[in-house]
């Protein structure tokens, strides 16, 4: 990940109700730094402070680097991969992704990955993208403490965000300073984004 | 609904009408009633635009009574698109006041003797057959608002756009939501042209005066009814995914996975994704004043529906779902949702298949009629449909059609049928339904309850390569005993999940017509549907050599995942070996 000095920081103060930029965070992917070796579970545990009873009844689609996991525990994450976390789905397709479903002979199946060849207490940064519910119900904390994500998918988020809302309900810093919704993406310097969000 | 209303359009004399009691097709609904009706009456080799085809439209089993999810209707005929039996399955209200008038089926016969356009009113009061020139060439959109100021606003419609009366393959049949408007459509294999063939442009449904349909043994329907309604309730995709985000809700996750089809089946991820989202067409909805929740019939408790307005506020059409967004966006490397809805308005009232056109697009895209990503050509290509221009027509009539004229290899079909929203590279299950069903390439022919519950094939191992195939067979004849209930197909994630949901939808159906069908029997009905659809393909002349995918899904790895569709051929001849 960057230094501070590398990063914009946006923050966005949202009127009440306004909840959808939670939503639209929906596949874009921000950054966690994380042990090598961790487990997904680990992950979901200690990095995004989910519970196991939350993960049980709510995560039931995973992908690593697109991939569906079925084994939790046993999978490992590789640095600059990507972790995918869906509620659930429907049709056939999210009956044969589901983790560890009736199903899963529909679609390939993979072994837990290798780690790589990190030593267990190295950092590496592991993209996470989350999806429909998860966005909308674990965006809100996330984006209160703040999540990185490269300035081209925060360009890309934030257009989405702008069209959607046109501006009229968000107060905008970029870094400390209130700026137009509307110029705030000339500004944004390449590398990454930290990005908070704060509801009133 | 102990009785068929056929009408007969010709060739004799002006069109006429007769009703009968059900008689052998009693106990048979939706698909079931649909499928039986054609493979009984209709030469297999016969021309579907021609006389001796038929097109049978009929509710479900419990459609015109108050239980929850039962609004679907079946359409059914010899397709045009295929040369083999189709159902093809809508919400909307007709399905309901069908039930309520009492018809199990309407089925159109014959075919007029001159080129002539009627219009249909059915209601307690009997059937009214009548021409009306005026309709000639007229959108969905059009012919409604017509029969609402003829007819006034308690009707249904059931009707066909330009397509339908040019008698293109990927022609549809439009019902009337909850708002009388055309956006609900049983779509696929070109079941439109065939109603253009029998000359009817609409089929008004009056059922003011008619009552709901009772059951035998009301207490206990009613229980049932409240059992299984809970179930979808408390069903994380019934009762949360569905209703928050639509179908759409897919596209994320099946492009993160790797098999969303991209630029005409050529890839397997949308960059601009995330921007045709569910969740993204679900806040838009919502800013616009649209409504990202909302049902395609009455009695829908999943409501996975919705509302688009446009830029302005004003309604444009329904949410598109999932397979739209897909065929005329990332198939076509569309990421603009307004672009993507106003097609959606246009393939509605044109009268024509999403996925097919969809497809289509892609293909011509491919050959260099338009650049991926452009959204007004997209939309120029469709208005060329409804223009019924040379070109229109040959994009009219589907993917592999217009493959052929454009000298294209890359053509996503099966038995002549698109395929939906999931390469099958990176599904293989669902590459064994897209080839081996009666349908053509579809999504929904094996998509239903798992083996275990309708306790059919044994169990199955999910690591071993023949699972596929098993589970593949054992969703299909699980899929057409949904499809001849009547009920919303999405109900299956309930039913997957839940076997006190699935015992309560049998106790709805026992407890309406005093039955005692078991589980077994369910899937009973569900594989003799099959084979009647399996014997009729057979007689037009389909054999094994049918059940296949284009070749180069063998041949052309799919990214990121780099796979090819490994089920051989002779795994895929054992699918229905036990039929």
């Amino acid at each position: 990940m960057e230094t501070t000095a590398e990063i914009n920081r946006v923050d966005i103060e949202m009127a009440p109700g306004s909840t959808g930029i939670f939503s639209m965070l929906s596949g874009y992917g921000f950054f966690i730094e994380a042990p090598a070796g961790i487990s997904v579970n680990a992950l979901l545990q200690k990095k995004l402070g989910l519970d196991a009873g939350y993960i049980e009844k709510h995560i039931q689609t995973i992908l690593h680097d697109g991939k569906p996991v079925d084994d939790i525990d046993g999978w490992k994450i590789k640095e600059d991969s990507t972790i995918a976390l869906s509620a659930a789905l429907p049709g056939l397709f999210g009956a044969a992704f589901r983790r560890g479903g009736k199903f899963a002979a529909l679609r390939p199946r993979e072994m837990p990955a290798e780690s790589g060849r990190h030593p267990e207490n190295d950092a590496i940064t592991i993209t996470v993208k989350l999806f429909n519910l998860s966005a909308r119900e674990l965006g809100p904390q996330l984006l209160q403490n703040g999540i990185q994500m490269s300035a081209e998918t925060f360009l890309s988020l934030w257009k989405n965000i702008l069209k959607l809302d046109r501006g009229k309900s968000l107060n905008v810093l970029l870094n400390g300073n209130k700026i137009d919704p509307h110029t705030l993406a000339e500004s944004i310097r390449p590398v990454n984004v930290l990005l908070s969000v704060l509801t009133h | 609904m102990d009785k068929i209303l056929r009408i007969n359009m010709g060739p004799n004399g002006e069109p006429s009408y007769t009703t009968e009691p059900i008689g052998d097709f009693a106990g048979l609904g939706g698909r079931g009633l649909t499928s039986a009706i054609i493979a009984k009456e209709v030469p297999p080799t016969c021309h579907a635009l021609g006389e001796e085809n038929k097109l049978v439209i009929a509710p479900g089993l419990l459609g015109g009574t108050t239980g929850a999810m039962s609004g679907r209707v079946s359409v059914g005929c010899k397709s045009p698109l295929t040369g083999g039996i189709k159902e093809a399955n809508s919400g909307g209200q007709p399905a309901q006041m069908i039930g309520r008038l009492g018809y199990a089926a309407i089925v159109l016969e014959g075919k007029p003797a001159e080129d002539k356009l009627y219009k249909i009113r059915i209601s307690t009061e009997g059937v009214e057959i009548a021409a009306d020139p005026e309709l000639k060439m007229k959108g969905n959109y059009d012919v409604v608002e017509r029969m609402k100021k003829e007819y006034g606003d308690k009707i249904a419609c059931v009707s066909i756009g330009q397509a339908g009366e040019m008698k293109l393959a990927s022609s549809t049949v439009a019902f009337t939501d909850m708002e009388q408007r055309p956006a609900r459509h049983a779509a696929r294999g070109g079941v439109g042209a065939v109603m253009g063939s029998k000359g009817v442009k609409v089929i008004v449904i009056d059922d003011t005066g008619a009552s709901m349909r009772s059951p035998k043994d009301p207490e206990k329907f009613k229980a049932a009814n409240r059992a299984f309604v809970d179930g979808l309730k408390k069903h994380p995709v019934t009762g949360e995914g569905l209703p928050a985000y639509g179908t759409n809700v897919l596209t994320n996750v099946v492009n993160e996975a790797g098999g969303y089809p991209t630029y005409n089946f050529k890839t397997g991820r949308f960059k601009g994704a995330a921007a045709i989202s569910g969740e993204n067409q679900a806040e838009i909805m919502k800013a616009r004043g649209g409504q990202p929740t909302h049902g395609c019939h009455r009695g829908c408790v999943i409501r996975c529906s919705g509302i688009w307005h446009d830029k302005d506020g004003h309604y444009l059409t329904k949410q598109p779902e999932y397979e739209t967004v897909w065929a005329h966006g990332g198939n076509c490397g569309i990421d603009d949702l307004d672009v993507i809805a106003m097609l959606d308005r246009l393939d509605d009232d044109y009268g024509i298949d999403t996925i097919e056109i969809g497809a289509t697009i892609g293909v011509a895209m491919e050959a260099g009629l338009a650049e991926f990503g452009d959204g007004q050509a997209a939309i120029n290509l469709v208005k060329e449909v409804g223009k019924g221009t040379p070109l229109g027509r040959i994009l009219g009539s589907g993917a592999a059609v217009t493959g052929k004229v454009f000298g294209i290899e890359r053509v996503p079909v099966v038995k002549n049928q698109a395929m939906p929203a999931y390469d099958p590279r990176a599904v293989q299950g669902m590459g064994v339904t897209y080839a081996t069903s009666t349908m053509g390439a579809d999504h929904t022919a094996g998509y239903s309850v798992t083996a275990n519950i309708l306790g059919v094939g044994g169990s199955v191992d999910p690591l071993a390569p023949a699972g596929q195939v098993e589970l593949s067979r054992n969703l299909q004849y699980a899929t057409a005993a949904i499809d001849s209930t009547g009920m919303c197909l999405f109900i299956a994630f309930a039913v997957l999940d839940q076997p006190e949901t699935f015992q309560a939808l049998i106790d709805m159906i026992n407890a309406f017509h005093g039955l005692e069908l078991t589980a077994d029997d369910v899937t009973a009905l569900g594989k003799k549907v099959t084979k009647i659809e399996r014997d009729f393909n057979e007689k037009a002349g389909f054999t094994n050599k049918d059940d296949r995918l284009p070749d180069y899904f063998k041949k052309e790895a799919l990214a990121p995942h780099n796979v090819t569709f490994a089920v051989t051929d002779e795994d895929l001849d054992t699918v229905f070996a036990d039929l």
